[in-house]
Formats: C-alpha cells, sequence, structure tokens
C-alpha cells in the first residue's frame, strides 16, 4: 500500500454516498454543457467571421433594402478587391412554424468567391449557375426534407408575391462542422425580374473583402462617407461586429443563460460540499487516528482532496458521455416543434471548460472539509465515538 | 551529540510542573495540576483513576497529542513544547505506538495495511515494509488472518492488529488508553500477556491508563490520580 | 405516527447538511419558477396590447406586420363595411399603418432594433388601451412621434421634449405612449405618410379595424378572406399578439423547463445523499423505534416525510427567490419580428403553487430509497449497531 492507494481505500467507505455524488456531478456537468452549447449556438456566426469580410447594409434599419446600383460604387473603393450581396427573402412552404427554413437570394456570380467556407461539388456548382432559379440547399437542410437534386420547393411570401418555385441544383456542406447547412439560397436574377417596379433593383446586404484587414476601418468609413447623403445611407462595419450586433439583441437571453450555467456549478458545489463534509464527520476518528500515528495535516487534507479529485473527474467522465446523446435528443424534440435551431455542436472548449469546471467544483467544494480535516484536535477527536 | 548522551542517563519521561486547563464559557476548568513525574526507560507503568482524575489528558501531554497549559514536558530527550505541529507529529511517527480503548482501526484496510500504516511515513521501500508487517502480526499470532477487514475480526483480534500497529515502528514508548476496556475477560488476558511480553522481552517503555485492577497488576508500577492530581 | 417535530429537530441537528441540501433544491425551484414566471412576461406583455374588438389585417401567408403587404384599396373597402365601428365623428375605425424597424444607437457602439409604427387617427381611436401619458399626441402629417413608455429613458434623446435621429430625419418625442404593459410599450408612433416618406415605403404593412363587437369577427374574416383581389386575412388583435410571443415564450421555456428538469435530478440525488445520511447515523435510533412498536410503515414514512420538509423548504425558498425577480426588467429580441420587446417575471399563483409541489416532489423522491432502507432494518441488528 501506498499513501495513494490508501486515498483510493478511503473512497469506499461509502461506495453509495460515492455513487450518488458522482451521479448528481455528472448531471450538473450535462446541464452546464448543455447550457454553454446554447450560448455556443447563438455565437456560432461568430465562429466563422473572417477578420477581412466587411457588411455593408442600411444605417436606417436591417429590414431596409440597399439599391442594386451601389455594388458598382462599392467595387471602385479601394482597398475592395471582391463583393457580393444577399438578401433574406422569407419564404415559408406552409404558414406552419414547422417547416420553416432561412431562404436567401444570393448573387451567384459572386457569392462563394467571398464565402469559401461552404462548399458543393464541382459539377453540382456548374448546375446551380447554370439554372437562373435553381438553389443550393445545405446539407442538414436537404436531409431534413428529404431532398434531392433536381427536387422541386415552391415557395410562398408575403412581400413578394406570388408562388416562387426553385429547383435544388446543390447541396453544399460546410468546411468545418460549426459553419450554417440549413440554409437555401438561389439567384437574385430569378426573383428580380418578376418583381414589381418598386421593388425591383434593391439587395438586403452587401459583404466586401478587402485587401489588407488592417484598413478595414478606413475601407468602411470611406463607403459610408459615401453614401451619407443619398436617401439609402450605409453602415460597413466588420463581419464579426455585424454578427454581435445579433447577439447584442438576445444578451438578456444569453445572459440569463450563463446565470443558470453557473447556478449549475453553486449546485453542484452544494452536493459535493454537503457529501465531503459528512464524510469528514463521520471519519473523524479515523482521521484523529492518522494523526495521533505521525500522519501531518497535509496527508489528512490530501486524503479529503484526492476524494473530491475524483468526484470532479469521474463526475465530468459521467457528464460529458451523456452529454452528446441528451443534446442530440433535445435538438431533435426542439426541431420537431419549432423549426430547426441551426447547427449544434459541442465543441472542444465547451468540454475542456466543463471539465475544468467539474474538477474546480469539486475541489473547491472539498477545500472547507480538507481544512475541517486539517484542523481537527487531534485529542478531542479520538475521544469522539464513531 | 550531547543530546544523546543526556538520553542514556534520564528518564524517558520528564513532566515539570505540569498543568492543563480547559476553558469553556470564560471559566477556567482545571484537568490536571502541578504534576511531576519521571518515568525511566523500559519501565511498564500503569495509571488508575476515576473517570474526569485527569489520566486520559496525562497520556495525551505524554504522547504529543495535547500541549500543556503550564509546565514542561520532555520525552525521550525533546521538550515537547518547543515542536512545531509538523515536528511533533514527525517525532509521534518515529517515537510513539498507540493502543487505544476501541483499537481505532480504519474499517476499509485490512489488517495488514492497518499495520502498514505507520509505515508509510518511514523511509522504507514495499518490500522492507512488508516484511516489518509480517513480523509484527506474527508477533500478536495474526499471520492467518492478515488479509481479514476488521469488522470481520473479534474485539480481541482487532485489539492484537492494534498492538501490531503500534509496534511496527518500532517506538521506544508505547501508549495504551483502555486497551481492555472493551474487550471481554479472555481477551483482555491475551492483549495483556501481549503488552507485558513487550516490555519483558523487548524493554518497551509501556504507559497505560486504566481503571481494570487486574490490568494494572500486570505492570512493575502503579499510580493513582485524583482530581488532576498524583498521588 | 412520528411526531413531525422529531423529523424537524433530526434535521436541525445536522444543519450544515440540511442547509446546504436546502439549498440546492431552492436554486432549482428558483430557476423551475422563473422560467415559468418569465415566458408568462413575455406573453402578457406582448399579448396585453391586443383588444379582442380589434381585427389586423395582414396579406395571406404573412406571419407578422413586418412580413406582410396591404393594399390602400382594401382599408378603403373595409371601412364601409357594417361591421367596422365607427368614431363619434363618423370616421370609420379602419387605419392602414405601416411598421418599419428603426435601428436606434444603444449605449456605446450598439444599436437596438426598434420597431417604429406609422398610425394615422383611427389608429389612435381603435385603440383606447393606448394611451398618452405625459406629453401629447403627435400632430398628424408632422414628424412628432410617440415614444413607447419602456423606451423612455433608453438615453439619445429618448424622452418627452427630446429628439429622435433615424432615416435621415429629426423626430421630435412628444408624447410618451403606454398601454398596459402591451407590446405598443417598446414602439415608436409616427405620422404613417411622414413615416413611408423618410423609409421610401409609399406601402402598407397592415391594417386595424375595430369592430362593433367582438362577435362581428367571423362575418368580417370571412369577407375579407373571400374577397379574392386583396388575398388577405383577418385575425383577432389579441390573438395577433399572442402569436408573436409564442417562438421566444416558447424558446425560454422549452430551454428552461429543460434545464430544470435536469437540474431536479442532481437535486434529488442530493436530498438523497443527506437523507442517506440520516438514516445511517440514526440506525440505533429507528432500531428502539421499532423496538417499542412504530411499524415498518411509519418509520418509513417519517423518513419521506423528513425529506419531504426538506423538499417543502426549498421549494418555498426557492419560489419566494422567483417572485423577487419580479424587480427585474428584461429587454430582448423577439425572433418572430426582429425587433427589441420588454417585459418582466411575471408570477402567478399558478406558477407559485406549481413551484411548490416541484420542491416538494423532489424531496419526496429523495427520501423513497433511503426510507426503504430504513424500514427493512431489522429490529435486532439497528438495535446492536
Amino acid at each position: 500500500m501506498t499513501l495513494g492507494q490508501l486515498a483510493f481505500k478511503d473512497l469506499l467507505r461509502n461506495p453509495t454516498r460515492l455513487l450518488l455524488t458522482v451521479l448528481a456531478t455528472g448531471i450538473g456537468v450535462l446541464a452546464f454543457v448543455f447550457l454553454q452549447t446554447v450560448i455556443s449556438v447563438f455565437y456560432s456566426g461568430l465562429a466563422v467571421t473572417q477578420p477581412d469580410r466587411l457588411a455593408v447594409r442600411s444605417k436606417i434599419s436591417i429590414t431596409q433594402p440597399l439599391p442594386l446600383s451601389y455594388k458598382r460604387r462599392i467595387e471602385s473603393v479601394p482597398g475592395v478587391t471582391r463583393i457580393t450581396y444577399a438578401g433574406w427573402f422569407g419564404g415559408r412552404m406552409s404558414e406552419t412554424r414547422e417547416d420553416f427554413f432561412p431562404n436567401f437570394y444570393v448573387d451567384k456570380a459572386t457569392y462563394l468567391k467571398v464565402y469559401d467556407e461552404y462548399v458543393a461539388p464541382a459539377d453540382q456548382l456548374a448546375a446551380w449557375m447554370a439554372d437562373p432559379c435553381g438553389a443550393m440547399a445545405g446539407k442538414s437542410l436537404a436531409e431534413r426534407f428529404d431532398w434531392q437534386i433536381g427536387d422541386r420547393v415552391t415557395l410562398k411570401n408575403a412581400v413578394y408575391p406570388g408562388e416562387w418555385t426553385f429547383t435544388v441544383r446543390g447541396i453544399y456542406a460546410g468546411r468545418t462542422p460549426q459553419i450554417d447547412t440549413t440554409l437555401f439560397a438561389f439567384g437574385y436574377r430569378c426573383i428580380n425580374e418578376r418583381l414589381p417596379e418598386e421593388l425591383r433593383d434593391y439587395v438586403g446586404i452587401y459583404t466586401i473583402v478587402v485587401d489588407d484587414p488592417a484598413r478595414s476601418a478606413q475601407v468602411a468609413a470611406q463607403i459610408d462617407a459615401m453614401f451619407a447623403n443619398s436617401a439609402y445611407p450605409t453602415r460597413t462595419e466588420s463581419e464579426r461586429s455585424f454578427q454581435m450586433s445579433f447577439i447584442a439583441m438576445s444578451s438578456a437571453i444569453l445572459t440569463a443563460v450563463r446565470i443558470v450555467a453557473y447556478g449549475v456549478l453553486l449546485i453542484l458545489l452544494l452536493v459535493v460540499g454537503n457529501t465531503l463534509a459528512m464524510n469528514v464527520r463521520e471519519k473523524t476518528v479515523d482521521l484523529a487516528t492518522l494523526r495521533a500515528l505521525g500522519f501531518r495535516r497535509r496527508h489528512v487534507a490530501a486524503l479529503v482532496l484526492v476524494e473530491s479529485l475524483v468526484i470532479g473527474l469521474a463526475g465530468a467522465a459521467v457528464g460529458l458521455l451523456l452529454a452528446p446523446p441528451v443534446l442530440s435528443g433535445f435538438v431533435r424534440v426542439v426541431s420537431e416543434s419549432f423549426g430547426p435551431i441551426g447547427t449544434v455542436v459541442i465543441t472542444g472548449p465547451t468540454y475542456a471548460l466543463a471539465l475544468g469546471a467539474s474538477v474546480g467544483v469539486a475541489l473547491l467544494a472539498g477545500l472547507l472539509p480538507a481544512l475541517r480535516a486539517a484542523r481537527l484536535q487531534v485529542a478531542e477527536g479520538l475521544r469522539r465515538i464513531a | 551529540m550531547s543530546e544523546a548522551a543526556q538520553v542514556s542517563v534520564a528518564p524517558i519521561v520528564r513532566l515539570r510542573d505540569v498543568s492543563k486547563a480547559y476553558f469553556r464559557a470564560g471559566m477556567r476548568l482545571p484537568v490536571l495540576e502541578h504534576v511531576d513525574l519521571e518515568i525511566a526507560e523500559g519501565s511498564f507503568i500503569a495509571f488508575m483513576g476515576p473517570s474526569g482524575s485527569g489520566k486520559s489528558t496525562l497520556l495525551n501531554l505524554i504522547s504529543g497529542l495535547d500541549r500543556p497549559t503550564e509546565g514542561v514536558v520532555e520525552v525521550a530527550g525533546r521538550d515537547l513544547g518547543r515542536l512545531s505541529d509538523g515536528e511533533l507529529a514527525e517525532w509521534r511517527a518515529a517515537n510513539v505506538g498507540f493502543i487505544f480503548q476501541l483499537y481505532n482501526l480504519i474499517p476499509v484496510l485490512t489488517a495488514a495495511e492497518n499495520v502498514e500504516l505507520p509505515l508509510l511515513l518511514a523511509p522504507l521501500n514495499r518490500a522492507e515494509r512488508r516484511r516489518h508487517v509480517a513480523a509484527a502480526l506474527d508477533l500478536v499470532g495474526l499471520s492467518p488472518r492478515v488479509h481479514h477487514r476488521p469488522t470481520q475480526l473479534s474485539g480481541g483480534e482487532q485489539q492484537r492488529v492494534a498492538i501490531a500497529r503500534a509496534i511496527v515502528t518500532d517506538p521506544r514508548l508505547i501508549i495504551a488508553d483502555e486497551p481492555t476496556g472493551d474487550l471481554d475477560r479472555k481477551g483482555a488476558e491475551q492483549v495483556l500477556d501481549m503488552l507485558q511480553e513487550l516490555h519483558r522481552a523487548l524493554r518497551r517503555t509501556i504507559v497505560m491508563v486504566t481503571h481494570d485492577p487486574h490490568a494494572a497488576e500486570r505492570a512493575d508500577l502503579v499510580r493513582h490520580l485524583e482530581k488532576g492530581r498524583l498521588l | 405516527m412520528i411526531p413531525l417535530y422529531y423529523n424537524v429537530r433530526s434535521l436541525a441537528a445536522r444543519r450544515l447538511s440540511t442547509g446546504l441540501t436546502v439549498l440546492g433544491l431552492s436554486l432549482v425551484v428558483f430557476v423551475f419558477a422563473a422560467v415559468l414566471m418569465l415566458s408568462n412576461g413575455i406573453e402578457s406583455a406582448l399579448s396585453a396590447g391586443g383588444s379582442r374588438q380589434n381585427v389586423v389585417l395582414l396579406r395571406e401567408g404573412a406571419l407578422t406586420e413586418i412580413g406582410s403587404v396591404v393594399p390602400r384599396e382594401a382599408v378603403a373597402v373595409v371601412g364601409n363595411w357594417p361591421q367596422v365601428a365607427s368614431s363619434p365623428e363618423g370616421t370609420a375605425l379602419a387605419a392602414g399603418e405601416l411598421l418599419v424597424i428603426v435601428a436606434l444607437p444603444r449605449d456605446g457602439d450598439t444599436f437596438a432594433n426598434i420597431s417604429a409604427r406609422g398610425v394615422t387617427e383611427p389608429s389612435w381611436e381603435a385603440r383606447p388601451a393606448a394611451r398618452i401619458t405625459e406629453g401629447r399626441r403627435p400632430r398628424p402629417g408632422s414628424f412628432e412621434i410617440a415614444l413607447g413608455s419602456s423606451l423612455i429613458g433608453a438615453g439619445g434623446g429618448a424622452e418627452v421634449g427630446g429628439e429622435l435621429e433615424f432615416a435621415g430625419q429629426r423626430w421630435p418625442v412628444v408624447g410618451r405612449l403606454s398601454a398596459g404593459g402591451g407590446a405598443f410599450e417598446s414602439e415608436i408612433w409616427a405620422d404613417r405618410n411622414r413615416l413611408g416618406q423618410a423609409f421610401n415605403r409609399p406601402g402598407l404593412t397592415s391594417a386595424i379595424v375595430r369592430l362593433t363587437s367582438p362577435d362581428a369577427f367571423p362575418e368580417l374574416k370571412r369577407r375579407i378572406e373571400g374577397d379574392r383581389r386583396f388575398e388577405l386575412k383577418a385575425m383577432r388583435e389579441d390573438e395577433y399578439w399572442e402569436e408573436q410571443a409564442s417562438a421566444t415564450a416558447t424558446f425560454i421555456r422549452v430551454l428552461g423547463l429543460f434545464v430544470a428538469f435536469v437540474f431536479s435530478i442532481g437535486a434529488v440525488l442530493g436530498a438523497m445523499i443527506t437523507m442517506f445520511a440520516q438514516v445511517s447515523a440514526r440506525i440505533r435510533e429507528l432500531g428502539v423505534m421499532r423496538a417499542i412498536g412504530f411499524s415498518r410503515g411509519t418509520v418509513l414514512a417519517g423518513v419521506v416525510i423528513e425529506s419531504a420538509l426538506l423538499g417543502a423548504v426549498g421549494g418555498l425558498l426557492g419560489s419566494l427567490g422567483a417572485t423577487a425577480m419580479r424587480f427585474v426588467k428584461i429587454e430582448t429580441l423577439n425572433f418572430a419580428t426582429f425587433s427589441q420587446i420588454s417585459f418582466g417575471f411575471a408570477p402567478t399563483p399558478g406558477i407559485l403553487l406549481a413551484a411548490l409541489l416541484f420542491g416538494l416532489g423532489m424531496g419526496v423522491s429523495g427520501g423513497i430509497l433511503p426510507a426503504l432502507k430504513a424500514a427493512r432494518l431489522g429490529i435486532l441488528d439497528a438495535v446492536r449497531a
């Protein structure tokens, strides 16, 4: 036997309690991972932003369009190497929320040159380019509705009157798992030609690529100055801060989710702390005996901390094993009842954070009991009857 | 080493004008008052007295588990009052073996592992530890039961494991606090035989507290305590 | 029956463990109750604005005003129908409206998306709930605006007497708009034509119609939806607003309840740990009780009651804590309209009762296994332990 083995044998005094505590910790870790993942879904747009991409949108409001004629003028600004535009179409297959999916019109010739994180096979790409009303669907979207290449999708829309039928020409995937593959994109030309006069030749947002990210602020200022006194003033910002402005709008909900996530850790602290405190109380005599035999304060404190470390690690293992199936089950249930909720993956940093939080909380919970074990008055402890 | 030279001539335990008091709610509750005591190395001494006479406190002071309110406690040549808490623990590990009334074995460990406990603090390798443990258990006659847990042993057997644990580090001083208090006649006799054997054959110093006159008879010297004073 | 004070005292004897367990349970109840209060708050915030006697006209297929277009002629036609109420002056209470989203600077570099509603006189008459509580109504045809009361004080001139700047115009704030906590309190009301000019939007997004009585709705709905010229649909105004709230409220409710459920498993385990410890610390005591003549059932009930007590106190503390959240106001994005809404936690007796029962339920579930263990103890083993 060694000191380490002594600590491990000590764990088995109350296997039921150890098991319950590890399970409770595992459940807590599970909830923590779940909430962190919800937060990271909100931020997933940020993960794919690139420093050299800027968004140009209407200064007045996100729902206000910009004239198509701006494309040439923005292009001419020094430092702009590529440009594309897109807009929210907002069509629906029916009025139910369940079969809603995000759909956009894009400038097909330039879109994938700017957004190179979306990838599709070359032949599908060519077919999409060739068909004015061809659409590109994300992999998970196509799976959701079981669409094959060549299928027709009809959307209705209140702003753009009438029925709009598109043919699925390609199915795209993401370069990394965080890329959103629930989108549906078709060429602007397909709809522009059919629009009433007053709606024609307006697009939602331009995205530009600059040659030097360090100069983006300068380029942005130049673009905004160019349109400042027009009927359609612009607001140009980095893709990151554009995404951030959407996230900021949900900041209250995100804050609430964060508070709850830390609430989980607090509950964990209470449960683990309770267990360790009970353990120390119940083995007071044994700890006093060890001290009498010559063990130091740090030895008995270490016994308690090893216990909390084991609980933290085992709890993290249970929670992290449970998290992926529970999360995907949750996503399935939720998307069945009210539409898709983007691409949900548990990221590496979330795993690391959860492991760290679990071990950290367990050690923190062990701190007071360990201190109590170390401070034990030997003579008094020995007198206590087990 | 002048200190080492001193040890050979001086008694192993020397208490000079030692008092111990507890303070509860601002009241001073004396437990031991002005105790002067010397115990020669190699003796087997028993302290007797009614409960509350201070005999357990005296034992705690001698074994370095507690500190006096006043006076000096010198054991095995060291002034215990001058040792820090850590030094005291180290000193106990090297010099004192404990035998308790309720055996105080760790329930999750086997007999052998319980005996091995004090050796974990000594600079010994695994094989050396195993040899010491086997020798100690052999001495108390428990070799066939090394892998039993305390709950699988009788009271007398548990106390013999505790004795093995007390002698495994080869300490100069063995402290026994009511070692027979929880045992039946037969178990008690076995334990006392063993203590006597340790004293006679190995010349260990044994300090025992008991209120059992049969147990006290086995010691070479019996001192009585009453109301915190040595009679 | 074992008297209750026995349970109370034995819990009090282990104050630390009892306290930690109760705190854990109450945190879970807190989350549970707060979530329900929050989604209730969103729903009542949005639906409070709608009247059952009013009808919202949208283009068929549109779910929100933002995504809708309504022809002007339709409003004129509907205004002549007998189901539509009139003002004392005899004007029909049918008003075409224009809803746009305005980006207003919030603190620092961020923007809030605020709904701006272009209105005409009948818009006010049709909605008696929308009242000016400070200042006055904007004059028709001017750039004056009324600001929803939850936007007042947001900074940057957002106060009566102040001025906002958007869409290349200055808009003097002349009134504070209150609407019984409804969605209008998060809106800007401006003159419809001026707003349309500023945003280059000559059309209408929706229309509001006041009925002579709520019972006239089916007839009006049948007539407007049967008219193939317009392709419009009619919704009762209160139902329209409830619908607007449902996505955000459901999101919070589903997420929150799922989390509360996961939490509760952890808290039940925590209660179980404590109750197992209570039972093993009192084995001798329980044995004595059995020896005196208490039955297995009584011992079992005693342990469950003790655990239920933990849950009840946790439930009480948790729901009290959640009720205190009443004083917190929250602003967030409404997913349906992409604009900012403001709401609070709205406790109801039903939610509080549910929270208490939730706490009690957790306590009872945590007590069952330990209670079974206690009841199964042999009398002799227990007394001898």
